[in-house]
């Protein structure tokens, strides 16, 4: 076996010798260059219109192996033409092609093993006639042949290298030049009449590219490989694993393309990968004629790509892209955008057809970027490219430094800004709904915290150490169907926020929810939903502050909402403690709950509202009102028709007021409330019960008063029927408080003939507008130092007249009856009237209660017994109460028994002149007198006195200035005849004289004369008059 | 008896003197009382004098008011009156309760123009003069 082989081995050394013999004696003695070179001339002056120039030409084995090649070394084509940038258009040191014979002899298949160039230049050139200077050879005169019926024509080429040539094209024409220098470049491939498979590898290249003066490559790096298959008869290129590089940028990419002639369009279907490269060279790249689209933008930065087009490419169609683009370590400085941005990455998708909004988006898969002091980042997704473009991002604010952002507001807008943002925002909205403002349609949503924001607009300003705001639009809360419009959740740890010089308010640890209705819609009132929750509450403005400890609520506006298609509006609200403070009114509150609805407020608002609070404690101008428990529930009912605006309110409800103490300047002591109860509607006040005690008065009012809406109206009195039971009454202390009720300026400021002095208190001015009763029951009355006892009667006040009607009482002197009347319709015309009725007491008490009664009858002070007492007197008085005598008048009676003749003055007097003995007893047996008072006279009507055994008559005038004019008849005497004696003068000045007697008949009656009878029965009138009045128990 | 006679003779002749010395009443037409009167009545406590009108009614009913201290028209007091012969009675009414007040007095003349009464009840007597408002 091993002699076999050797044997074979033996014959292919033969055979291989014999070979390589010879194929050298071809090399070198048959085919050698200076043979070849000459034949390569003449063909090339055959085939060439240009000169030629071929300096060796010489076959290649050994450096081809095993292929046979040609190598042309100094070829060149010289074709000169006026303004080439050359007269060679080609030159190449060496040129080395290797084909494969064989095949070509046997099949006619054209096979370029090789075709390598090393070293040279090409010089392209078209004139502007656009006659190029590569057009070198001669016209074609030979008749075409039928090569369909041929066999199909091959090439195939394993290797064409390029390796430091040169290319330059310089069309005039088309005013375009193009440059490659030091161009490297491997190429394979093979075609057929079918397909043509190539695998270009270009290593190196510097290209210039200029077109029409404009530079668009300037030794741009560009290197590629690109294997690739193509399908003539399709126009379907295929390409594997292939890779573009232009100054580094590398693009990688692999799929295919056809241009499908049959559907009219180019089918895509391409993957690639542009790998991570500085935005810097990108930007090199771009013409100097597009460099101004540029201008005031410096970008840098990373930008890496990937994705796929796939499709179909017509007029009106793109093929699908799905593009991956990443941006990192970016800066970017923009003329527009005041802040510079760095650290810049960004992850993006873009994945569309160009055409279909359908499929079409843009994903932000990632961004964030830098300002010098703010940081932020989003992601999200922009679609529906093509129509009305919708984006959807999540934002997050990493730290925004607020003070950024004064370049973006206008300086006209005087507004400072400090602070720290942090949050996240949520957006998705489409640009219409931007451009319409259709706030209602887009989707809102984050959360922000404020620290130490301070911000000023003008002379507005609001400060927060934090704060932070959850905000979302539309609501999310469905529990509210209402107002699904915007949420909004302020939880601020301390807030201070006003005017400056002006109202301010501070919130700390607060909570403040709000939700709303579309606030955008102008054609409605927007639905609010406001809670609250507040450590603490302060505001002020100029003088006033109020604080308020834990309030916390619930307000509710709806607007044609519910069944009833009407505003509503519901609040709850609680504090646990208010102060305010109003200069040095001050008010302050300790637990206070408050619940109200207000319906159909836009119209003709209609309010329910219950109301507590406790220990309310308020202050003003040293006036004040402490109340342990107060609580009103009321609804108000609005009438729009109503001009006045009062009377377009009407409420209805019930009233409550437990221990309360009113302190006020118009009181010299407290007013004391224990309890009030009360209900109330427009026209009726109905006081359940209600406990008042005032210094020295204690009473308890309850009853209805009604008419009030018609009384605010106008259209009638104020009408009040109340109980009033007291225990004690200061009775003027009380006048004073109701002094000058509904009087009007014109009354109250009238010209009074009083001195100043009486301007300070004035006169007590009868309540107007009213008619009140009160029905008394008064343990004890004070008036003045004076004390009536178990008072029972009617006090009745109508529009300017007090009635005291027929008042029952007792005082220390006697049970007594009064009717009075004090009206005054003027404060300088006061009227007063009083009908006393003293039944029982003692002359010496009855001087002291009623002094002004010894005016009248001063020989009373004689007398010391029982009396009954009966007065009508009436008078108008001037503003300081002083009598207008011209308007006294007065009617009075007075029955004496068993009385005491005084030892007085007056008496002595009269007793020497009627010569009384003095072992007589001073009695008086009985007294019965009737007198009037007519301005300033005091009219005695003859009166009998029987004493002892003297009966006299006396009558006469008595003045008010003290003088008067008495006749003492002498009826019955021990003495022989009559004596009659005329008192006239004043105390002072007494004259007592003898006068014919004028009543010595008075006791006989057939005997009187015309005038004593007419006296008589004046007495008798004047007595009936004023006893019609008295009231028998 | 005779001495008793002449004594009776004197009697009866002096009380024929007084009886005709004795002057028969004056009587005066009431309706000329009616109307306005304005009297000037002197007030010696103030030392002045105050400005008082009448108005006498054909209803027998008059309302007087004293301008000085401030009553006015509407708010005068209201009176009845009657004239009898010389005797002029008015009976004021009070406005609080209905009581009349009586007061007498004497007219000494009464014109169109010019009422003059007196209260003779006084001490002096108290002379008034009125004027008819025109």
């Amino acid at each position: 076996m091993k002699k076999v082989l050797k044997r074979i081995a033996l014959a292919l050394a033969i055979l291989l010798f014999v070979v390589f013999s010879v194929i050298g004696v071809a090399l070198w003695f048959v085919f050698t260059p200076e043979r070849l070179t000459p034949v390569v001339r003449k063909q090339a002056a055959q085939f060439l219109t240009c000169q030629s120039e071929v300096e060796r030409v010489e076959l290649t084995f050994f450096s081809t192996f095993p292929k046979f090649g040609l190598k042309v070394s100094g070829f060149a084509l010289i074709n000169p033409m006026p303004d080439a940038q050359s007269d060679t258009l080609v030159r190449l040191d060496e040129l080395i092609g290797v084909v494969d014979v064989g095949v070509y002899w046997k099949r006619g298949d054209i096979v370029l093993n090789e075709l390598i160039v090393r070293k040279g230049s090409i010089n392209a050139f078209v004139d502007s006639l656009g006659r190029p200077n590569f057009d070198i050879t001669p016209p074609d005169t030979a008749v075409v042949e039928d090569t369909s019926a041929s066999s199909a024509f091959k090439l195939d080429i394993h290797n064409v290298e390029l390796d430091g040539v040169d290319l330059s094209y310089v069309d005039r024409q088309s005013k375009m030049t193009a440059d490659v220098r030091a161009l490297s470049l491997q190429m394979s491939g093979a075609m057929d009449s079918v397909n043509l498979i190539t695998n270009i590898n270009l290593k190196n290249s510097l290209v210039s590219f200029d077109f029409e003066g404009a530079k668009y490559l300037d030794s741009a790096d560009i290197k590629f490989a690109i294997p690739s298959k193509v399908v003539m008869a399709r126009s379907f290129v295929e390409f594997d694993e292939s890779v573009f590089s232009i100054n580094g940028i590398e693009l990688s990419f692999k799929g295919t393309v056809e241009n499908d002639t049959v559907n009219r369009r180019i089918n895509t279907d391409v993957e690639y990968e542009l790998r991570k490269f500085p935005v810097s060279t990108a930007i090199a790249l771009i013409p100097a004629s597009f460099q101004s689209y540029l201008k005031g933008i410096e970008v840098d930065g990373f930008f890496e790509s990937d994705g796929k087009v796939s499709g179909f490419y017509t007029d009106s169609v793109m093929p699908l892209m799905d593009i991956h683009m990443v941006f990192t370590d970016g800066t970017l400085k923009y003329d527009a955008l005041p802040l510079p941005l760095s650290s810049i990455n960004g992850d993006f998708t873009f994945y569309s057809d160009l055409k279909n909004d359908a499929i079409s988006y843009f994903r932000i898969n990632s961004f964030s970027a830098n300002t010098p002091k703010s940081s932020f980042g989003t992601k999200g997704v922009v679609n529906h490219l093509f129509s009305d473009i919708r984006i959807d991002l999540n934002s997050q604010i990493g730290r925004l430094n607020l003070s950024e952002l004064k370049p973006f507001i206008p300086e006209d807008m005087n507004i400072k800004m400090k602070g720290i943002a942090a949050g996240n925002v949520q957006t998705a909205f489409s640009m219409s709904q931007v451009e319409k403002m259709l706030l209602d349609k887009m989707r809102i949503a984050g959360s922000v915290t404020l620290s130490d924001f301070d911000f000023a607009f003008d002379s507005i300003f609001m400060k927060t150490n934090k704060t932070k705001v959850d905000f979302a639009l539309p609501n999310p809360n469905k529990q509210n169907k209402y107002s699904q419009y915007l949420y909004s959740k302020v939880q601020a740890e301390n807030v201070e926020a006003g005017i400056l010089k002006g109202p301010r308010t501070f919130i700390r640890n607060g909570i403040i929810t709000v939700e709303t209705s579309d606030v955008m819609d102008t054609t409605r009132l927007p639905d609010v939903a406001c809670v609250f929750d507040i450590d603490s509450l302060a505001a002020s403005m100029d003088t006033i502050d109020v604080q308020i400890r834990k309030p916390k609520g619930k307000l509710v506006m709806l607007s044609q909402k519910g069944p009833s298609r009407k505003d509503e509006v519901a609040v709850t609200y609680s504090n646990l403690g208010l102060n305010a403070k109003a200069g040095e009114s001050t008010v302050k509150l300790d637990k206070t709950h408050l619940v109200a609805n207000v319906l159909n407020f836009m119209d003709a608002p209609k309010i329910d509202l219950e109301c507590e609070a406790a220990n309310l404690s308020a202050a003003m101008d040293g006036n004040s009102v402490d109340i342990v428990k107060f609580s009103i529930n009321t609804n108000l009912v609005n009438d729009p028709t109503q001009k006045d605006s009062l009377l377009q309110w009407m409420p209805k409800g019930t009233l409550s007021l437990d221990k309360g103490i009113i302190r006020t300047a118009m009181l010299n002591s407290p007013l004391e409330i224990p309890s009030i109860k009360m209900n109330f509607s427009p026209e009726v006040f109905d006081i359940k019960e209600s406990h008042l005690k005032i210094d020295r008065s204690d009473f308890s009012l309850s009853g209805t008063l009604t008419n009030m809406l018609s009384y605010y109206r106008g259209d009638s009195l104020l009408k009040g029927d109340f109980s009033f039971v007291s225990s004690q009454t200061d009775v003027l202390q009380l006048m004073s408080l109701t002094s000058g009720i509904g009087e009007d300026s014109s009354s109250t400021d009238e010209q009074t003939v009083v001195d100043d002095s009486s301007s300070v208190t004035g006169p007590y001015m009868v309540p107007k507008g009213i008619d009140v009763t009160l029905k008394t029951k008064i343990d004890r009355a004070l008036f003045g130092t004076e004390v009536a006892r178990d008072i029972r009667g009617e006090v009745r006040v109508r529009d300017g007249l007090l009635v005291l009607d027929d008042l029952l009482f007792t005082t220390p002197a006697s049970k007594m009856q009064l009717t009075a009347i004090y009206k005054t319709p003027r404060k300088n015309h006061l009227y007063a009237y009083f009908d006393y009725h003293m039944l029982d007491i003692q002359i010496e008490d009855l001087l002291k209660m009623v002094p002004s009664i010894d005016t009248m009858m001063p020989m009373l002070r004689s007398f010391k017994g029982n009396a009954e007492f009966h007065l009508a007197a009436e008078t108008y008085m001037d503003s300081l109460y002083k009598p207008k005598k011209s308007t006294i008048r007065g009617v009075s009676s007075i029955r004496g028994y068993d009385l005491v003749l005084m030892d007085g003055e007056t008496f002595t007097e009269i007793a020497k002149t009627l010569r009384f003995t003095k072992g007589a007893q001073n009695k008086v047996d009985s007294l019965s007198a009737e007198f009037t008072i007519f301005k300033k006279e005091i009219d005695i009507y003859p009166f009998m006195v029987v004493m002892d055994k003297y009966k006299a008559v006396v009558a006469g005038r008595h003045n008010l200035d003290m003088s008067f004019n008495y006749n003492i008849s002498l009826l019955e005497s021990p003495l022989p005849v009559k004596i009659c004696v005329d008192v006239s003068g004043n105390v002072d000045d007494l004259k007592v004289r003898p006068v014919k007697c004028k009543y010595e008949d008075l006791n006989r009656p057939v005997s009187r004369k015309l005038l004593q009878n007419r006296q008589m029965e004046l007495r008798k009138m004047i007595r009936e008059s004023i006893m019609k009045n008295v009231v028998k128990e | 008896m005779k001495r008793i006679f002449i004594y009776m003779i004197a009697c009866l002749s002096i009380a024929l003197m007084f009886t005709s010395c004795e002057k028969d009443e004056e009587s005066f037409d009431e309706t000329l009382l009616y109307g306005e009167w304005i009297s000037m009545e002197y007030d010696s406590e103030e030392q002045k004098n105050h400005e008082v009108h009448y108005e006498y009614l054909s209803s027998k009913t008059g309302k007087t008011w004293d301008i000085t201290e401030d009553v006015q028209y509407e708010n005068a007091s209201t009176f009845e009156w009657t004239l009898v012969k010389s005797d002029l009675t008015h009976i004021h009414i009070m406005e609080g309760g209905g009581q009349g007040i009586p007061k007498s007095y004497t007219v000494t003349e009464l014109t169109a123009t010019t009422l003059k009464y007196e209260d003779r009840v006084a001490n002096p007597v108290v002379k008034y003069s009125l004027t008819k408002k025109k």
